[in-house]
């Protein structure tokens, strides 16, 4: 019996130390909202069970709900925990700090609660709009846009909340094709409690009934200094399938940069901030090496903030690079949560030694000045190590900063995207346009060089000439035969051509020749005893002798006729 | 001359303003706002893609931020574009040791591609529209002649640039795909959860920070990628960023 008590003892303390213990967290985003802001609540447990959360009644839920699981193991003890996830949306409709949960995740008859989560919910800010004035036209139409801002003017550093804001004269279901606003030099924004579905609202404005809603909610933090220009946004509305095009009118927004003599502990915080420190043991042992985490807490460009600065005194030194965790949500005040740096440090010397405060400065843009904060100095208690010696440069090598084993490039290469682009039409075009020309001048000069080609003209005898060619003709045929005849014909049409100045062609028709006769001016008898000549000619050599033709009197006609139309 | 200056300071303006802006984003991670830097960083790389020391100092801030997934897709972003940098593939090795992860990644670049992205897309774009300014002197040349053969270097180098012109334009055209192609990612979330479908429904497995996935397609609201041991899982588009 004795035994069996404790077996029983030793097992259920056995089993309880392994047993995972039951985990249920709450979470809930942002902590610090305006009335109808989206808000997200989160139950992460590693039991299977039906969740509940206690919600505050003024609480209205969302669509947006997410269930699922995850595993995780632990790299240290190899073990692998299944986490179930929860998650839904909602809107607070009144101003107050409300506590939401705690979660319950009901598992046969045991019941798991978690932590509770205070949130802030305040009215919502004052928008201050852009300072276009809403023109009649602007009145007129079924729906018309503007952008808000919850500051006209703003330090540097400083959140800005922006948002498009949309007035109607009829019920939008739905938006597409929006085009956010845009803010030279703002690189870093964020969203913040938007709801993915229009939400609208009644609004009356110079008489008229508007229906309205917010969209695309951010928080800015603009950079540089000086009046700074909000390009509009443009959606397409519906209602149901009729479609209104919008295009809001712009805004600015004025700049200033932070007042000269900050404190040499800022490092560009600008909003209201703590700082924390804590170190890992405060009895070390001589080349010990601790970690400090040094945490600054707030809210405003937190995201932004540097790390701080260690007054380091004698007989310590770093050990590598700070490691920087962020734990912070978005909201209309801006970087909302803590941002921790962990630096380890190496002791060298023994005895008490008092590490100093650190300081850390941020600028108050409600206050306009800069305030400085700082931790208390601690005491370390350090025991002497007899085999430690120092190393001649403390920092660790195996840690060196990242700046050394990856120096910055320096230098700009590249181009700029407005150069021209391989695919473009642009060059397409460039590409073709030498190919193009090549062939199309080629082609074109080719051309040109042909049309210049002019022809032969025939040469144009003196009267000698003629007449010592008709006798030559007459010498060299004594029979007068076809042969006379055709060479009477052919001295005839090149005589003809040659006294016309006409260009050299290949047998000319004989209608080519009257016609040429016509257009020069030629006489009806002068045509008519052209024709009788060749007619004689063609008899002479076709007719079969049926006709009785006197071939010196055909050459003599021949000769007159040329030498009549040589002096004509 | 008068033609050409709005050219030139359009040109050294552009050239001045980002040589700026990386004096700026160098001076804010010199400062330690490595927050406002990365920014800056990606802004510069967004306008200038070809600028691969924006995305190596985009990684050195992103280092700094101890945001190791997106430090290894900077350092990616380098490496497609030169991959001989070994700068960056050693700071990756160091990124993916700071994660945890041993086993090897894939091989973003072919052998055919690791040889064309060393001359640029710039300069195969530009060399294409030389060779085809050659090709257009030597048609208009060759075609005002109607006899050919007394122009035999011509028609030799009309020959030679054909072949050239296509096969700098097949270059520039198969870098402009390999540049732009999103093929493979980076999980840069903390722990990327893996879904059994595209109802959202999680699965048991997640993935850790800084693992380099292979684009599979593209569903409603998953994507489909393959991992280095060839499983294929779905995931959410904001846990990765395509290199």
């Amino acid at each position: 019996m004795k035994y069996l008590v404790l077996y029983s003892v030793f097992f259920f303390f056995a089993f309880r130390s392994v047993a995972q213990k039951p985990l249920v967290q709450l979470t809930v985003e942002p902590k610090t909202a305006n009335v109808g802001d989206v808000i997200t609540i989160s139950v992460k447990s590693n039991i299977h069970g039906d969740i509940e959360v206690d919600l505050p009644q003024s609480f209205t839920q969302g669509y947006d709900i997410m269930n699922g699981m995850e595993q995780e193991t632990d790299y240290n003890t190899g073990r692998t925990v299944t986490y179930y996830f929860y998650s839904h949306t909602g809107t607070m409709e009144k101003e107050g700090t409300f506590t939401f949960g705690p979660a319950y995740v009901k598992k046969g008859n045991k019941v798991y609660r978690s932590n509770t989560v205070s949130v802030t919910i305040k009215k919502e800010a004052p928008e201050v709009q852009s300072d276009v004035q809403l023109t009649p036209r602007q009145l007129r139409e079924p729906a018309f846009g503007i952008i808000t801002q919850s500051a006209k003017s703003i330090y540097e550093g400083e959140p800005l909340v922006l948002s498009a804001k949309i007035y109607t004269r009829f019920n939008a279901t739905h938006l597409e094709n929006y085009r956010p606003f845009a803010m030279d030099g703002v690189i870093d924004k964020h969203d913040i409690g938007n709801s993915s579905r229009i939400l609208l609202e009644e609004a009356r404005i110079r008489g008229n009934n508007y229906f309205t809603f917010d969209y695309d909610k951010k928080v800015v933090f603009p950079t540089g200094s000086g009046k700074q220009k909000i390009d509009p946004f443009k959606l397409i509305l519906h209602s149901a399938f009729d479609a209104v095009s919008i295009t809001s009118s712009g805004a600015s927004v004025e700049v200033k940069p932070l007042p000269a003599g900050a404190p040499s502990s800022f490092t560009g915080g600008v909003g209201t901030f703590t700082i924390t420190r804590e170190v890992s043991d405060t009895r070390l042992r001589q080349g010990d090496v601790f970690t400090m985490k040094v945490t600054i807490s707030g809210t405003g460009n937190l995201q932004n903030i540097g790390e701080p600065e260690l007054d380091l005194p004698d007989g310590f030194s770093p050990y590598g690079d700070p490691v920087m965790t962020e734990d912070l949500t978005y909201s209309f005040k801006g970087a909302e949560g803590s941002i921790t740096f962990e630096f380890n440090i190496q002791v060298n010397r023994s005895g008490d030694l008092t590490f100093p405060k650190t300081a850390f400065a941020y600028f108050d843009p409600k206050k306009e000045k800069y305030i400085e904060t700082a931790t208390e100095p601690m005491l370390l208690k350090i025991q002497a190590n007899p085999n430690f010696s120092a190393l001649p440069n403390a920092e660790n090598p195996m840690s060196s900063t990242l700046d050394t084993w990856s120096p910055m490039r320096e230098e700009f290469k590249g181009h700029s995207s407005n150069a021209l682009d391989f695919g473009s039409p642009l060059y397409w075009g460039l590409l073709g346009s030498p190919l193009f020309l090549g062939l199309i001048f080629g082609l074109w000069m080719r051309r040109k060089q042909e049309n210049e080609q002019v022809p032969a003209v025939y040469e144009h005898p003196s009267r000698d000439e003629i007449i010592a060619e008709f006798e030559i003709l007459a010498r060299s045929h004594p029979e007068r035969n076809n042969a006379f005849y055709a060479a009477i014909q052919y001295t005839l049409e090149t005589h003809i051509c040659a006294c016309l100045r006409l260009h050299a062609i290949e047998n000319p028709s004989n209608e080519y020749i009257v016609h040429q006769l016509i257009k020069h001016g030629a006489t009806d008898t002068q045509i008519s005893r052209y024709t009788s000549l060749l007619s004689s000619c063609e008899n002479a050599q076709y007719g079969m002798g049926f006709a009785a033709i006197d071939a010196e009197q055909v050459l003599m006609d021949a000769r007159i006729f040329i030498l009549e139309l040589h002096n004509a | 001359m008068k033609r050409l200056t709005p050219l030139l300071i359009l040109f050294f303006g552009i050239y001045a303003n980002a040589q700026n802006d990386i004096d700026e984003a160098i001076a804010l991670h010199n400062r330690r706002e490595y927050n406002n830097a990365a920014a800056l960083f990606e802004k510069i790389a967004e306008q200038n893609p070809e600028n691969t020391d924006a995305y190596f100092n985009l990684g050195n801030s992103y280092r700094k931020l101890n945001q190791n997934g997106n430090a290894i897709w900077a350092y990616q972003k380098v490496l497609k574009r030169n991959p001989s940098d070994e700068q960056s593939a050693e700071n990756i090795q160091r990124c993916r040791a700071s994660l945890g992860l041993t086993d090897s990644p894939f091989q973003v670049a072919t052998q055919f591609e690791r040889a064309i992205v060393g001359v640029g897309l710039t300069t195969w774009t530009y060399l294409s529209l030389f060779l085809s300014v050659i090709l257009g002197l030597c048609l208009f040349f060759l075609l005002r002649k109607k006899d050919f053969s007394r122009l035999p270097v011509l028609r030799f180098i009309c020959y030679a640039t054909i072949p050239l012109l296509c096969f700098t334009i097949f270059s520039a055209y198969s870098l402009q795909a390999y540049l732009t192609a999103k093929t493979f990612g980076i999980i840069t979330s903390k722990s990327a959860p893996v879904f059994v479908n595209d109802l959202g429904e999680r699965s048991t497995l997640s993935l850790p920070e800084g693992t380099m996935v292979k684009f599979e397609s593209l569903h409603k609201t998953k994507t489909s990628v393959t991992l280095k041991n060839g499983k294929h899982v779905l995931l959410s588009e904001r846990d990765i960023r395509w290199i």
